[in-house]
């Protein structure tokens, strides 16, 4: 036994050392997503189990900052609420439209495919246009929705979209999900295209019906890296929510109705400057994200099963 | 010897009688208890609040007899006005009941002016005399030396209609001096006068109460019929008080659950109705009685105000957030009982409650009872919680069955921070918003010293998941119970639904399958009668007097009895495949997840807020929809149907099922007609011979 395990070490070393080649390759990058990913993770692992105001050194205080975020901080579970609300609309809901805009987009004649996955795309590389929605979901009776409103006489005096509580959530969720045609989006296309188109003809002869079958039984399982990707991506944007509820609702905004676990996040970071509870945050947020991505992987493996 | 045993059960029968008799009779001399509702409804039993103690009429107070008085008016515990319409004149006494004046006419612009049938009288601090005079069609306003300040009789408005007749009936004023008139045919609500008399707008129009099926013929019928139609009008109020802070307390005859209203200056109702029945007088009643009619309100400090039922003469008084405190009152001929109750007061603590036909006032002094309750819902509405606990616990002493005494228990606990106490209390008195409140802090509490251990145990077992699964699992899984596999494929069965049905319907022995299904109606059963009995406070609604587990097992079993034999009867005649014990196996194996995951909230749902209520409905649902879907593809699979069959099949079981109902009832009837056509012959028979 002892003999068996001392050989395999040999036979390890042996085969780093043939292929010390592809380390030596790699290090570069590996040296950087070490230090600029990794370490940050695990410092933040550790520092969430500290009291650290960035002018004294931390102070182990085990599971105090876990036991106030759970049990005293109210503001965090209405943030944790908010964030799953996100994550369960927008994630699946964009994730789906993504790949049904990728698929029709990829039956038009190539030019016109062109232009419009640039124009699908649009919303993602236009980064902060939040200004736009501004104006749409304005308080006054200039705002686009509200005036439309009045003049279709729906209602009477304008509608406070981004100050009332009841309103806050559900708009951020529709700019969210215009936003959301991302980068899964493009994974998709290029999915779609690098397609085998053989393997549809051989469907067709095996006995596929319809066109949902052809999707269900052969184009899903063979973008199934693409999904994977497009799964991932989806569920950090949604579950990483931040910049939009900073810019539309503000921060705080009223009465937390549009807070996040990340905005919470930079109010104890960056703000109070409670690195410790902060990280503990982040580490809370992590350890949901990495679930979440768990779980999609488990269930994209059903797929075309 | 046969003789003698007819005397004997005749003689045992006529006792019998007698003592039903007796019994009733007893019951009927017997002044009427006084009596409270509970969070069931039930009325349960409670000590006398108010005891009457002196009646007081014209003779007494040396004005001669009253004729047809039809309101009274106390002035800030001082001062009583009685308006004694049928002589049309006001007395004026003081608390006391000793005689200060009499008014029977004013000084109108040096002509003697007299009120003809007066309704209602208001009288505001400084003495000022507003009199709602509604034979003359008019209102008076007399100052304190009884000089006419305004008359306003015939108010002009686009708001009003060309012919309308003011009939004011009764009348209050508020501080600022506007005066609140309820007329006589006036459905649009309240009409409000600026304090020199100029009519402004209506305000509480009552809402129209439509009947849906009088609606439905409305709609059917055509222009000309509807126009000879009785029209949709809002109802009348039947009277009004103004409490210290201007808000109108009105009363409507209405028998709904707004009959009582508190308008706010904009006329919208902002009555608070958390209290366990709806303030609106009795709530249980026989359908030949009726439900109360509500005739006069009365509010004082604290916001307690008490409303008069003309019905059965009872007086219920309720407290600012709805919840009733106690009743008194009735009809009668006794001391405390009225005849024809029209208007109540209050002198301090005192009621006084004015008869119209007898023309004398009740007045009726707190018992211990009765001024505990007071003192306690005063003291928690001036934020004293400490005094109002103590007041509460007192009254609870007297009383066990006032429920709401146990809530303000609690939230003295609650605010001094004991909240496991608070839970306690909160839950005796049935008040879940509060008990949600205080169990998520007591929760917090436990939890915050346990969270330390119980985190570094959940890390640990995360971290040693891989060696659990390797070692421990294994063992688990290799002991020989859980290698059987009629154990195992009913889990299968529930997450991989067609292959595991097929299996059932080819494969399987179907004696074993029998025996699993009834294990699983057993388990449901059981299922229905922990969730019944343990489910947590926040999601039981179930009464538990009411709680019989027979009860439960049948509402298992009939309907999955009832399902199946609906089912096979319809897919007999639709070329199903299935035989009868295949739907029953089938349909018993689609309950799993109603027992997998109900079983777990049993206990999960003792320990969760309201908040997380959403959880546990959330997953009833889940089950409830699974337990769908695994019916569908039982159906499907046992009789061999498309879809889109299996579906249709499903409707019209639903439909069949109906029928079935219908024709139990129509038998259990019949049955029960006979039986009691027997018991009648068989009674006709002794009674003879």
């Amino acid at each position: 036994m002892k003999l068996e395990k001392h050989f395999q070490w040999v036979a390890l070393r042996r085969e780093i050392y043939r292929n010390r080649h592809y380390y030596i390759l790699m290090a570069p990058y590996m040296i950087i997503f070490f230090i600029f990913t990794v370490l940050p993770v695990l410092a933040s692992l550790g520092i969430s189990f500290t009291y650290f105001n960035m002018l004294e050194p931390p102070r182990f205080i085990g599971w105090q900052n876990y036991s106030r975020l759970f049990l005293n901080d109210d503001v965090f579970l209405i943030a944790l609420r908010n964030t799953f609300y996100f994550a369960i609309i927008t994630g699946p809901v964009s994730y789906i439209a993504c790949f049904l805009f990728a698929w029709i987009i990829n039956e038009l004649p190539p030019k016109i495919r062109a232009f419009m996955t640039l124009v699908f795309y649009a919303p993602s590389i236009s980064g902060n246009v939040y200004y736009i929605w501004q104006i749409i979901f304005s308080g006054d009776k200039y705002g686009y929705i509200n005036g439309f409103l009045m003049r279709l006489g729906l209602t009477l005096e304008p509608i406070q979209w981004l100050k009332d509580e009841r309103y806050i959530l559900s708009v951020l969720i529709i700019v969210q999900l215009w936003m959301s045609l991302g980068t899964s989006f493009l994974a998709f296309i290029a999915g779609l295209q690098t397609l085998d188109r053989s393997l549809i003809e051989a469907g067709a002869v095996d006995g596929i019906k319809n066109r949902w079958q052809e999707l269900w039984y052969i184009v899903l399982p063979s973008m199934r890296p693409q999904l994977l990707f497009g799964a991932v991506m989806q569920i950090t944007s949604s579950l990483a929510v931040a910049d939009i509820s900073v810019a539309l609702a503000g921060f705080p905004s009223v009465n937390y109705a549009g807070h996040t676990i990340v905005t919470h996040l930079m109010d104890y970071g960056s703000i109070r400057f409670e690195m410790g509870y902060a990280s503990a945050i982040a580490t809370v947020l992590f350890i949901i994200m990495l679930g979440t991505n768990l779980l999609t992987q488990k269930l994209l493996r059903k797929i075309g099963g | 010897m046969i003789r003698s045993k007819k005397l004997f059960f005749i003689i045992s029968l006529v006792l019998f009688i007698n003592l039903l008799i007796g019994y009733s009779n007893a019951y009927a001399d017997y002044a009427p208890p006084s009596y409270n509702y509970s969070y069931w409804r039930d009325s349960a039993a409670a000590p006398a609040a108010y005891e009457a103690t002196r009646i007081i009429n014209g003779e007494l107070l040396g004005v001669g007899s009253l004729k047809e008085p039809t309101d009274i008016y106390v002035l800030n515990n001082e001062r009583i006005y009685i308006l004694d319409s049928g002589n049309n004149r006001i007395i004026v006494t003081d608390a006391n009941f000793k005689l200060i004046k009499v008014i029977d006419s004013f000084d109108n612009n040096g002509q003697i002016d007299r009120f003809s049938n007066p309704q209602g009288i208001f009288v505001t601090d400084d003495y000022h005399l507003y009199v709602a005079d509604t034979g003359n069609k008019r209102v008076v306003h007399l100052d304190e030396n009884l000089r006419p300040v305004a008359i306003i009789d015939s108010p002009e408005s686009e708001l009003l209609a060309e012919n309308f007749e003011f009939k004011p009936a009764k009348i209050v004023v508020d501080k600022a001096g506007r005066i609140y008139v309820m007329a006589i045919g006036v459905f649009d609500g309240f009409m409000e006068f600026s304090p020199d008399g100029v009519f402004t707008t209506f305000i509480g129009a009552n809402r129209v109460k439509v009947d849906p099926i009088e609606y439905l013929w409305k709609l059917l019928s055509t222009r000309e019929q509807r126009s000879r139609m009785v029209q949709f009008v809002p109802t009348e109020f039947t009277n009004l008080d103004i409490d210290e802070d201007g808000f109108i307390y009105a009363v409507s005859a209405d028998n709904t659950d707004e009959d009582v209203k508190r308008l706010n200056a904009q006329g919208i109702d902002i009555l608070r109705r958390d209290g366990y029945v709806p303030p609106r007088g009795d709530i249980r009643y026989t359908r030949e009685e009726g439900p109360s009619r509500l005739i006069d309100i009365d509010v004082t400090d604290s916001e307690i105000y008490s409303i008069l039922d003309a019905k059965r003469g009872r007086i219920f008084t309720y407290n600012g957030d709805g919840y009733l405190l106690y009743i008194f009152g009735g009809l009668g001929n006794s001391l405390g009982e009225f005849d024809t109750p029209v208007a109540i007061e209050r002198v301090g603590d005192n009621f006084l409650v004015l008869d119209k036909a007898l023309g004398e006032i009740t007045i009726f002094e707190p018992t211990e009872y009765g001024r505990v309750v007071n003192e306690a819902i005063r003291s928690y509405y001036q934020g004293d919680e400490e005094r109002a606990a103590e007041m509460f616990t007192r009254a609870v002493n007297l009383n066990a069955n006032f429920e709401y005494a146990y809530g303000g228990i609690g939230k003295a606990f609650l605010r001094k921070g004991d909240y496991e106490k608070a839970v306690e209390y909160f839950k005796e008195s049935m008040d879940r918003k509060n008990y949600s409140k205080a169990y998520i802090l007591y929760r917090r509490e436990t939890l915050r010293g346990y969270f330390p251990l119980l985190m570094t145990v959940l890390c640990i077992l995360i971290l040693c998941t891989p060696l659990i699964k390797k070692y421990i699992w294994r063992n688990i899984r290799g002991i020989p119970l859980f290698e059987k596999e009629e154990l195992r494929y009913p889990l299968r069965l529930i997450v991989h639904p067609y292959d595991e049905y097929w299996e059932l319907k080819y494969r399987r022995d179907k004696r074993v399958n029998l025996i699993i299904s009834f294990v699983i109606l057993a388990l449901l059963s059981l299922t229905r009668i922990l969730q019944a009995q343990y489910n947590g406070f926040l999601v039981n609604y179930n009464n538990p007097r009411e709680f019989n587990s027979i009860l439960e097992v049948v509402y298992v079993v009939v309907p999955v009895l009832f399902w199946c034999i609906a089912n096979w009867s319809l897919t007999t005649l639709m070329d199903g495949e299935g035989k009868f014990s295949e739907i029953f196996i089938s349909t018993c194996f689609a309950l799993i997840p109603l027992i997998l995951i109900g079983i777990p909230w049993v206990l999960l749902s003792n320990y969760i807020s309201a908040d997380e209520v959403t959880f546990y409905n959330f997953s009833q649902s889940v089950a409830a929809l699974w337990c769908l879907y695994l019916l569908f593809v039982g159906n499907m699979t046992v009789h061999q149907f498309t879809p889109s069959k299996t579906v249709g099949t499903m409707i019209l079981t639903v439909g069949t099922i109906g029928f079935l109902a219908f024709l139990c009832l129509l038998f259990f009837n019949l049955i029960q007609q006979l039986l009691s056509f027997a018991v009648t012959v068989f009674r006709e028979i002794l009674l003879r011979f």
